[in-house]
């Protein structure tokens, strides 16, 4: 009951921090935009100008899913990351630099308890935040396209119906809220070792970009396949024709391993962190 | 289909110029003012994956096409346009007999059309007309040097009058749709025919 007692207060306190509710507010304007400049561009994203006048192209290409798909594409990469490094990077390191971990840790409660509680408040956000992003796209998307199919351009053309887009749709938005939930558990190490907020959710987004330039270079090429940042969109998995299981798999086997060591680095500092001063 | 038994063009005996031939093919299609239909396009290339669709076209002569799909469809408009053997005669004005054989057991003439001006970068059209019901049973559209589409069609007699494509397929380099150069092929059945009912332009406003 003291668990279930902390996790709400935990849950109250981030869900009342004016980052987590500005978080949301960048994601609805990013959707806007996007949402803005696909009904501006729609005539050159259109499936009959890249074709040409050799076919005849009937129906819509940018309709709700592909908005909705449009914004995971671009808000996965960078955005989402940094909003949650920002708002869980500051979930300890904010206490303790507000002088409030003090108080909590004097309450009869492991710290154990406290810090998982921080992390499932996190990982609360982190999915609330996701599927913010999909439902916001989907409801403004169909507002201004309508409904339709999802038409991906990525190594060639794929269509889905609308009833298979939205399923594919949907299980991509929840395994990127579960690569964000990564992240997040990244974000609480960081926190819980650096005492100022935004040198935790720094250090988390620095971590990322230098995995993803690393990612980039050819000499390093043996331990790219290792790379936090080489699993994090295993999302566009499902987004594919034929879903590749295996490669699905190994992604997720690879989140998980990153998720479970931060945490059990995470508890172990935490444990041995002096917080009387 | 096979294109058996071909015979060089000398040895060919008949009393219609290569042209004419084509000229007759194009009067034959030229019945056919106006027709709607529905029609299932499935598309196959390497690294496309369209789902099977239905859709209803209109289509009214010279080269008005209106599709109405619930979902994205894309069709090859030589399909909806019987070949679009107008459009290829404006631009290819010279006619020349390749030979004569049978395709898929029907007697056929195989004529080039090419511009007037041709050079060896030229497009060029290769036709193979039924000499007996002057339907065009296959077309291949060339560049300058690799073949850009092939389209083979058959037909039944709709109305108890008009000879309209049943099935076409056409095969074409997939790099249009996916950036590869390998073989992309959509097939394009039409059911439920209506010919020359007379269909108002007001139905291919929206078509550039």
């Amino acid at each position: 009951m003291r668990t279930i007692a902390i996790l709400r207060t935990e849950l109250s306190k981030l869900f009342r921090q004016r980052i987590t509710w500005a978080s949301f507010v960048v994601v609805l304007v990013l959707v806007a935009l996007i949402t803005w400049g696909s009904h501006h561009e729609r005539d050159r994203i259109d499936v009959e100008n890249t074709l040409g006048d050799q076919f005849v192209v009937a129906g819509k290409t940018v309709t709700a899913l592909f908005v909705a798909h449009a914004v995971m594409q671009v808000a996965m990469v960078v955005l989402i990351p940094l909003l949650v490094a920002v708002v869980v990077g500051g979930t300890v390191a904010g206490e303790r630099q507000v002088g409030t971990l003090r108080t909590l840790l004097a309450r009869p409660v492991s710290r154990t308890a406290v810090l998982l509680s921080k992390l499932a408040a996190g990982w609360s956000y982190t999915a609330a935040l996701t599927l913010a992003l999909g439902g916001l796209s989907l409801g403004l998307g169909h507002l201004v396209f309508g409904w339709g199919d999802l038409v991906i351009f990525r190594g060639g053309l794929t269509i889905f119906d609308p009833h298979l887009g939205l399923m594919r749709l949907g299980q991509a938005y929840g395994l990127a809220a579960a690569a964000m939930c990564t992240v997040a558990a990244v974000a609480l190490l960081a926190s819980t070792i650096f005492d100022n907020p935004m040198t935790a959710a720094g250090l988390t987004v620095a971590l990322l970009l230098v995995c993803g330039i690393i990612a980039q270079m050819p000499y390093f090429e043996t331990i790219e396949p290792h790379l936090i940042t080489s699993h994090l969109q295993l999302h566009r998995e499902v987004l594919e024709a034929q879903v590749n299981r295996p490669e699905l798999l190994r992604s997720a086997g690879y989140l998980a391993g990153y998720t479970v060591v931060s945490v059990a680095i995470a508890v172990a500092v935490f444990q041995r962190r002096d917080v009387t001063c | 289909m096979v294109v058996a038994g071909m015979l060089p063009a000398a040895g060919a005996a008949h009393a219609l110029t290569p042209m004419q031939v084509v000229q007759r093919a194009l009067q034959v299609q030229q019945q056919v003012a106006d027709y709607t239909a529905t029609v299932t396009v499935s598309v196959s290339a390497p690294n496309v994956q369209i789902p099977s669709r239905t859709m209803k076209v209109y289509y009214k002569r010279p080269d008005k096409v209106h599709v109405e799909s619930e979902g994205l469809a894309i069709v090859p408009r030589d399909a909806l346009l019987m070949g679009n053997l107008g459009r290829h005669l404006e631009t290819n004005t010279q006619a020349g007999l390749v030979g004569t054989g049978t395709l898929s057991g029907r007697p056929v003439w195989c004529v080039k059309l090419t511009p007037l001006d041709a050079g060896p970068g030229s497009g060029r059209m290769l036709c193979w007309i039924d000499r007996e019901r002057y339907l065009l049973l296959r077309s291949e559209v060339w560049d300058a040097v690799q073949k850009a589409m092939t389209i083979s069609f058959s037909y039944s007699l709709v109305q108890q009058r008009y000879w309209m494509p049943t099935q076409i397929l056409c095969e074409f380099s997939a790099k249009l749709l996916d950036g590869s150069g390998e073989q992309a092929r959509v097939t394009v059945g039409f059911t439920n025919y209506r010919v020359n009912t007379g269909l108002s332009d007001s139905i291919f406003e929206d078509e550039g």
